[in-house]
């Protein structure tokens, strides 16, 4: 399966939860505009351009069948949750994002390795053994 | 080497703004690493300190720029154009043409690297947008719940860190670690997917990122941006950003650990963090970073370990006041550095002033206008020309009063030194001061609006001379009393020039007496007869006069103002005065010669 194109705005993930909730059997456009209406007012067409748009870029695909067209998601949540911040972690480590957030792990985080990570580990270990025999 | 008197104002403005960038930063860094151990929110308020001073250096620079221009005033130099001079002046000689030297290479490779810094800072400006505009577009989940998460424990977290209200707390389908996002209304961000945490390294989390909100960091990191933007080349300016990102993160994370959580729970957390964004990240790093970073949350970590780790409190008033201190001083310094910067060359006007006419020499008809004055300036080529610069730069030119000594005042001057030697001065001194001493009076030229004269007694004079060689020179003030002495002699005005003041102008000016003649001493009474109003002429006010060595002004005779009685009948009380002092000393010599 292709990996869809580009990333997703906060609209578009609206209408994705919708889909993703639908199911393998998909769901017409109108069913998507109507769970969106339930929590904030939407124009139809709005949502039937953005479908159509994620359908190009290989988000959505069209479930074969009668009656209205229904769409389902081409990616499980999941994959689509992992292909999403990995997008915005490339974006945000290699762009100026990185100096107008602030992070957990603070702003040179990026840099981080796996050996990195793993030495911190060992720098914890080793402060919890020096903590327990001073105790004992 | 720069060649800095070739330099455009915005050359030269530049390399103010850089040479005042590295000081800023260097300061403010040896600041932070004098201090090194002292708390952190201290290095940081100097830290930042400095960062808002890069960002306030231009206005700075800008400013004391107009203020050197504004408080420097213009001088102005008076040339008398003699006739030998004309020719060179009419035919002047063709400029040299400009040979590439090391100084216009110089000058070039100035721009060039002036126009290298500004488009490197628009482009990091343009990247900071379009940083600003993917923060904005971080998909916004629904909000964070968790069953401890009431409103109680949401209050006391915020009174914790000085808020009104906690965060709103959201999940984002984006993001790898917590996180703030959000400028204007900035929340706390947490990843989708869910972390195995208990509540108390939850609240830790949720404490770290909230103090990032309650501190005004996204602010803060806006304005660290930018100052590096604009200083992109200074290594100093990104070794505070560094300094400053490490500082931030330990302090929050000393608000983090304020709550039941302990140091091994929030390490362990951290920890955990990283390993998920190494999963998440699939594209390498650039090696430059990797020395920064591994430090940076190494050093982090290993602090939180430590077992007697200085907690990080609060900035306290004094700490405030001194990083305050230092911005205002930087403040200070950065404009008065500029404008002392500017002013070792003051504007020198030159004009050349022919027979009171003011010659442009950037004037296309400068050939003409000087051939039509040569006649002149040879009919009279030692003329001396004495020229103000008032504040309202209206030309003024020097003029002397010419009024011949009163006879009448010299004679009651004589007569009170018969009655008592000495006091004849006294009766000069008192004359002067009540009855108009000659001054030397500043009249304005046509051009020049109504009472500008009063003024110049507290205008800057420059008055210049030009010597036998052809040198221009400043008349000093015992050189303009001779001046005035040989030319008033000239035109045959007997005057003697005292307390010549420059700055500002007063020249005080006596009629020389003729000799004295000895006469017999004469009752006061009769003296009172000979003051009557209107015989002494006071000069308070500017007249037109001739001129010494210019246009002579036409001589208008004005009817002077009548004297008041009072200075009369105060003269006739002296003198009376005076005379009993006389006879009093004539009783007490008879007495002596009688007792004898």
């Amino acid at each position: 399966m292709p990996i869809p194109k580009g990333s997703l705005t906060a609209a578009q993930y609206e209408i994705m939860d919708a889909i993703w909730a639908a199911g393998a059997d998909g769901i017409s456009v109108a069913d998507v505009w109507q769970a969106i209406s339930q929590a904030r007012t939407i124009g139809r067409t709005t949502v039937l351009n953005q479908v159509d748009r994620l359908e190009k870029r290989g988000w959505l695909a069209r479930v074969p069948g009668d009656g209205p067209t229904r769409f389902r998601a081409t990616l499980a949540k999941d994959d689509a949750s992992k292909l999403l911040v990995a997008d915005f972690v490339s974006d945000y480590f290699h762009g100026s994002t990185v100096d107008l957030v602030s992070a957990l792990l603070g702003n040179d985080a990026c840099a981080l390795t796996k050996k990195d990570v793993d030495r911190l580990r060992k720098l914890l270990a080793q402060a919890r053994r020096r903590d327990e025999e001073d105790n004992a | 080497m720069i060649p800095w008197e070739l330099l455009k104002p915005t050359q030269w403005f530049a390399a103010q703004v850089a040479i005042s960038g590295v000081l800023v930063s260097g300061l403010a860094l040896l600041g932070a690493r004098v201090l090194r151990r002292s708390p952190a929110p201290l290095r940081y308020r100097i830290l930042f300190s400095g960062i808002l001073g890069l960002l306030a250096i231009p206005f700075l620079v800008a400013l004391g720029n107009a203020a050197a221009s504004n408080l420097i005033p213009p001088g102005e130099e008076v040339v008398k154009v003699s006739p030998e001079m004309l020719p060179a002046l009419l035919n002047p000689a063709p400029p040299e043409p400009p040979v590439a030297s090391e100084a216009t290479f110089g000058a070039i490779a100035t721009a060039i690297a002036l126009a290298g810094w500004m488009s490197i800072a628009l482009l990091g400006v343009a990247r900071l947008l379009i940083g600003l505009w993917r923060q904005h577009r971080i998909i916004l989940g629904p909000a964070w719940s968790a069953d401890w998460w009431t409103d109680e424990r949401r209050t006391a977290l915020a009174e914790k860190l000085g808020l009104a209200r906690f965060p709103d707390v959201h999940m984002s389908p984006n993001v790898p670690i917590p996180m703030v996002a959000g400028l204007f209304r900035p929340r706390i961000v947490l990843p989708e997917a869910p972390a195995a945490w208990g509540r108390q390294q939850w609240e830790a989390v949720l404490m770290h990122e909230a103090a990032h909100i309650a501190r005004r960091d996204p602010w803060a990191m806006l304005a660290q941006a930018l100052a590096v933007i604009l200083f992109w080349w200074c290594p100093f300016a990104h070794r505070m950003a560094r300094r400053l990102n490490d500082l931030r993160e330990a302090i929050c994370d000393d608000y983090a650990l304020e709550g039941p959580c302990d140091q091994f729970a929030y390490v362990e957390l951290l920890v955990e963090s990283a390993e998920r964004l190494v999963n998440v990240r699939a594209t390498p790093v650039t090696a430059g970073l990797l020395d920064s970073a591994r430090s940076g949350l190494e050093e982090r970590i290993s602090r939180l370990l430590e077992k007697e780790r200085k907690p990080m409190k609060p900035l306290s008033f004094a700490g405030k006041v001194l990083g305050a201190s230092l911005l205002a001083v930087a403040c200070l310094l950065i404009p008065g550095a500029a404008a002392y910067s500017q002013a070792p060359a003051p504007k020198v006007q030159i004009k050349i002033v022919l027979d009171g006419k003011e010659i442009d020499l950037t004037d296309a008809n400068i050939a003409a206008i000087l051939q039509a004055v040569q006649a002149k300036v040879k009919a009279a080529p030692d003329g001396v020309r004495f020229r103000v610069v008032p504040d309202n730069k209206g030309i003024l030119e020097l003029g002397i009063q010419e009024a011949k000594p009163d006879p009448r005042i010299e004679e009651l001057v004589r007569k009170a030194e018969a009655i008592k030697p000495g006091s004849g001065a006294e009766i000069r001194r008192m004359l002067a001061r009540k009855l108009g001493t000659k001054e030397i009076t500043l009249f304005p030229t046509p051009q020049v609006p109504a009472g500008a004269g009063a003024k110049a007694f507290d205008a800057r004079i420059i008055i210049l001379r030009m010597d036998p060689n052809g040198k221009i020179v400043q008349l000093q003030e015992s050189e303009l009393g001779e001046l005035l002495q040989k030319k008033t002699a000239e035109k045959n005005l007997h005057f003697r020039f005292d307390n010549i003041s420059l700055q500002p102008l007063r020249i005080e000016v006596k009629p020389v007496p003729p000799a004295p003649k000895a006469k017999a001493p004469e009752k006061g009474i009769e003296l009172e007869l000979m003051l009557q109003p209107g015989i002494i002429k006071p000069v308070t006010k500017p007249l037109p006069m001739p001129i010494v060595g210019g246009n002579p002004a036409p001589a208008t005779k004005k009817a002077a103002p009548a004297q008041p009685a009072a200075d009369v009948a105060e003269l006739s009380r002296q003198i009376e005065r005076l005379h009993r002092e006389l006879q009093e000393l004539r009783s007490r010599l008879d007495t002596q010669k009688q007792a004898k």
